[in-house]
């Protein structure tokens, strides 16, 4: 059974946009404050986020969020109604990031049904005994929302009636459970269902989106004033509401006593002159509706499939066209029809537009992923108390969605890592004579089709040596000792089963980490390096395509057919002069590079596919060197016929029924459909050299 | 063999000298494209892919599939082939025929002798003029590891 309200699935998307979105931006708020003023600005937006927060969990049926936020409203209402009360503020932020974690925990786990609702009422009870002991130790006035309502709720719903009301107008006083929390929420989700049978003209309260409203509905009811042909339908809708505990009609020019019998059939309005026009004094109605689109400030969320419809629309689109344009029928009136060839290329011009718009849509900064980091650091601050200060360069750096939402793994791991075991503790900066902030810089720019980022500390740096020694030590060198180049020994840390902290802390050293930061970084094209200086620091650099969906090839001929590989798997590539080229008494073939001694076994990418009918001598065909995620790259060379041209293609995955042929361990990623619509298979250069051994 | 009614629309067309026949509902379409690109490391009987409206899909070829010579183009005559674009579930493929021939209706109380689930065919559609269609189970058609022949 799903945690949230039967009947708002189609809201849950939204939801959990939202409030996640919000609550990124409390984490925001709390992190640019902690160690600076918290401004009434400040103040007044924590207590709208947890308001709206509170609203919309009310509106998914999660009391549980709802309450959490709630008692944080409360919190925040306090203070922003005394700007002098006195407070514990580390004691408040803590509780407040506590509070932070809760939500997003329950927020992104709400449609796993295997995670049970968390019980915040510890959290609760926590937050209002703060609230509490804040009142009493300053001197906060009392929050006075009640006089308010009762204020509001004076009038009475008859006079809701205007004199020229049709006699299809009709109120109700709706009242709800006491149990019922956020009865404005509610109140809101009934009128929308109400306006299926007719047309909601006023209410009262009549902004339901004020503070008071629900306070005002739990004291005096809910009156809508409702346009409908069918008022037993209406009031049907009505008297199903959630936690709706009574629904009564009002009679015009009656007292607006709420009547105690319960629902009568059909109320039975006195009869009036037809009036066609509409009541005019219907403002609040839309009120709520309006508000809400404010918010979105000219900015709309669309699902990402939408998206990725759109952008394989586009790129048929692209095909389809150059079957139009380069149609072979169209080859004997080539040269007769100037005004064709002009509208084609009005034509191209547009889809190439539409293509390169399409692809922008997706991109987002990456200031997003970087500013979770914010977070991570301060955490760790607390705890480790090395006051490690985070800089961001480049931030507004742009990758594609799904870069980024993939980023956010891998930067968490190197920033941990960064912080626990890169920087070191204030002591032995001292003793090191370090007087620079400790300092963890992330930076992004471009190079090329790639999104290149860096995480560097100012820290410790790495000893090569203590890392080849630990290395022996776990027994994962795969070569003699003595042929590790410093680069190689750092590598050694992206290996599996190596952790350089000794003690195992709370943030790093499960032994398993940067090897899996790196396979992953890898799966998508990407990559992970490290530098490092001893005693000046170390920057790890991930690199990864700008999309993930188009990605840079060289194009390469195999047995007369064109091949595609990933760029970032290539080295180098060159034809071999003779010298170069070896052939042993068993006839295998290598190959070393010029003026090197170390040879490549050759791997012929024709045989390896079985397609190649007789070998052409290595000295008339291309060697590609590889640059992978294994080792085997420093033993084996791919051999094609020739080399094609560099493309930008779109790589997809085999279908399902086509993968089922074991096609990836053959060495082949996919296919991409290339502009004129024709495909080509791209090669996986790690799964060939992992066969060619 | 089976007691319940069995009936359905399909369409009919040759491979290599016999009459076979797939149910309508599995066809997507029929053209007589070629462009095929070739894809190492496929079983025989798959002898490629086409861009299919951006999808990439195989080519099933009927007469390898079925265990039977391929077709000889004579000198001077077109390739006559076509390809039926089926779909089974999720999976597209497009499979290569001799020729297509005409639609026919089957019903199990008139003209079709039903096969148990075993086969690769669902059974064998009676003709007026007396020749027996051989109708398709396209799941099992499409199923590389029922074997045929």
């Amino acid at each position: 059974m799903a945690k949230f309200e039967a009947g708002m699935e189609a809201m849950l998307d939204m939801f959990v946009f939202e409030t996640s979105d919000l609550l990124a931006k409390l984490d925001d708020i709390l992190m640019r404050t902690e160690q600076d003023e918290l401004t009434p600005d400040d103040i007044g937006e924590i207590f709208r986020i947890m308001h709206t927060v509170k609203g919309s969990a009310a509106m998914m049926g999660l009391q549980n969020m709802s309450h959490l936020a709630h008692a944080l409203e409360d919190l925040f209402s306090l203070i922003r109604e005394d700007p002098s009360i006195k407070y514990d503020k580390p004691a408040l932020y803590e509780m407040l990031y506590a509070g932070s974690d809760s939500l997003k925990f329950e927020t992104e786990n709400i449609s796993d049904d295997s995670v049970p609702l968390s019980d915040f009422t510890d959290q609760i009870t926590q937050v209002r005994a703060f609230a509490e002991a804040m009142k009493n130790g300053g001197s906060a006035p009392a929050a006075d929302t009640g006089g308010a309502a009762k204020a509001a709720g004076g009038s009475s719903g008859a006079s809701l009636y205007a004199p020229d009301d049709g006699d299809d107008v009709f109120v109700f006083d709706v009242r709800y459970d006491e149990s019922c929390m956020m009865p404005e929420i509610r109140a809101m989700v009934l009128l929308n269902q109400l306006s299926a049978v007719g047309e909601v003209l006023a209410t009262l309260p009549p902004d339901l989106d004020a503070d008071d409203a629900g306070d005002a509905i739990s004291a005096n009811g809910l009156i809508i004033k409702v346009k409908t042909a069918d008022p037993d339908g209406a009031f049907a809708h009505l008297a199903a509401g959630i936690n709706v505990s009574k629904v009564t009609p009002l009679m015009r020019e009656t007292k607006p006593e709420p009547a105690e019998a319960p629902a009568p059939a059909a109320p039975q309005p006195e009869a009036a002159a037809p009036a066609p026009a509409p009541a005019p004094a219907a403002p609040a109605a839309g009120a709520p509706a309006k508000k809400r689109e404010d918010k979105g400030g000219g900015v709309i969320s669309v699902r990402l499939e939408k998206l990725d419809r759109l952008v394989s629309l586009a790129q048929e689109i692209v095909i389809a066209q150059s079957g139009v344009l380069h149609n072979s029928e169209l080859a004997p009136y080539r040269n007769s029809m100037p005004g064709f060839e002009k509208s084609a290329r009005e034509l191209k011009k547009l889809i190439d537009e539409l293509q390169d718009m399409v692809m922008s849509v997706r991109m987002v900064p990456v200031s997003g992923a970087f500013s979770k980091m914010n977070r991570v650091v301060r955490d760790m601050n607390k705890t480790l108390g090395k006051g490690v200060k985070l800089v961001f360069v480049g931030d507004d750096t742009e990758v594609d969605k799904s870069v980024n939402d993939m980023l956010g793994d891998p930067l968490m791991h190197l920033v941990r890592n960064a912080v626990d075991h890169g920087i070191e503790t204030p002591e032995e900066r001292r003793a090191a004579g370090k007087t620079e902030e400790p300092t963890v810089t992330l930076s992004a720019f471009y190079d090329s089709n790639d999104v290149v980022i860096t995480v560097s500390d100012n820290g410790a740096g790495m000893d090569a040596k203590k890392l080849l020694e630990k290395g022996r030590q776990k027994g994962i060198l795969t070569k003699p000792e003595s042929e590790y180049t410093e680069q190689d020994c750092f590598a050694l840390i992206m290996a599996a089963g190596f952790s350089t902290n000794t003690q195992v802390t709370e943030y790093s050293g499960r032994g398993v980490g940067m090897d899996v930061v790196k396979k992953n970084l890898e799966k998508i094209g990407g990559s992970l390096s490290v530098e490092s200086k001893l005693g000046a620091g170390s920057t790890f650099t991930i690199r990864v395509p700008m999309s993930l969906s188009v990605s840079t090839c060289m194009g390469v001929m195999v047995s007369g057919q064109e091949y595609a590989i990933p760029m970032t798997a290539l080295r180098e590539a060159f034809r071999p002069e003779p010298e170069q080229t070896v052939r042993t008494p068993e006839g295998r073939e290598a190959v070393c590079r010029q003026g090197e001694n170390k040879l490549y076994s050759v791997i012929r990418l024709g045989r390896h596919f079985g397609t190649e009918q007789e070998d052409i001598p290595l000295t008339e065909g291309i060697i590609l060197l590889c640059d992978t995620s294994g080792d085997e790259d420093e033993r084996s060379a791919l051999f094609a016929d020739a080399l094609t041209e560099e493309m930008q293609i779109v790589i997809k995955p085999f279908s399902h029924y086509l993968a089922g042929f074991g096609l990836k361990e053959k060495g082949l990623f996919g296919t991409s459909v290339l502009g004129d619509g024709s495909i080509i298979p791209v090669i996986d250069v790690n799964e060939v050299l992992r066969g060619g051994r | 063999m089976s007691m319940e009614d069995i009936s359905g629309r399909a369409v009919t067309f040759l491979s290599g000298g016999g009459t076979y026949a797939i149910d309508m509902d599995s066809i997507i379409e029929i053209n007589s494209r070629g462009g095929e690109t070739f894809i190492p490391g496929l079983p025989d009987c798959i002898t490629g892919v086409i861009n299919h409206k951006g999808d990439v899909i195989p080519v099933m070829d009927l007469r390898k599939r079925m265990g039977q010579p391929p077709a000889e183009i004579k000198e001077n005559e077109l390739d006559k082939t076509s390809l039926m674009l089926i779909q089974n579930d999720e999976d597209i493929l497009a499979l290569r025929i001799d020729e297509a021939v005409t639609a026919v209706e089957y019903d199990s109380e008139t003209n079709f002798m039903a096969l148990d689930e075993e086969s690769v065919l669902k059974g064998f559609i009676n003709t007026p003029d007396g020749s027996r269609i051989s109708l398709f189970n396209v799941a099992k058609l499409i199923d590389l590891d029922v074997k045929i022949g």
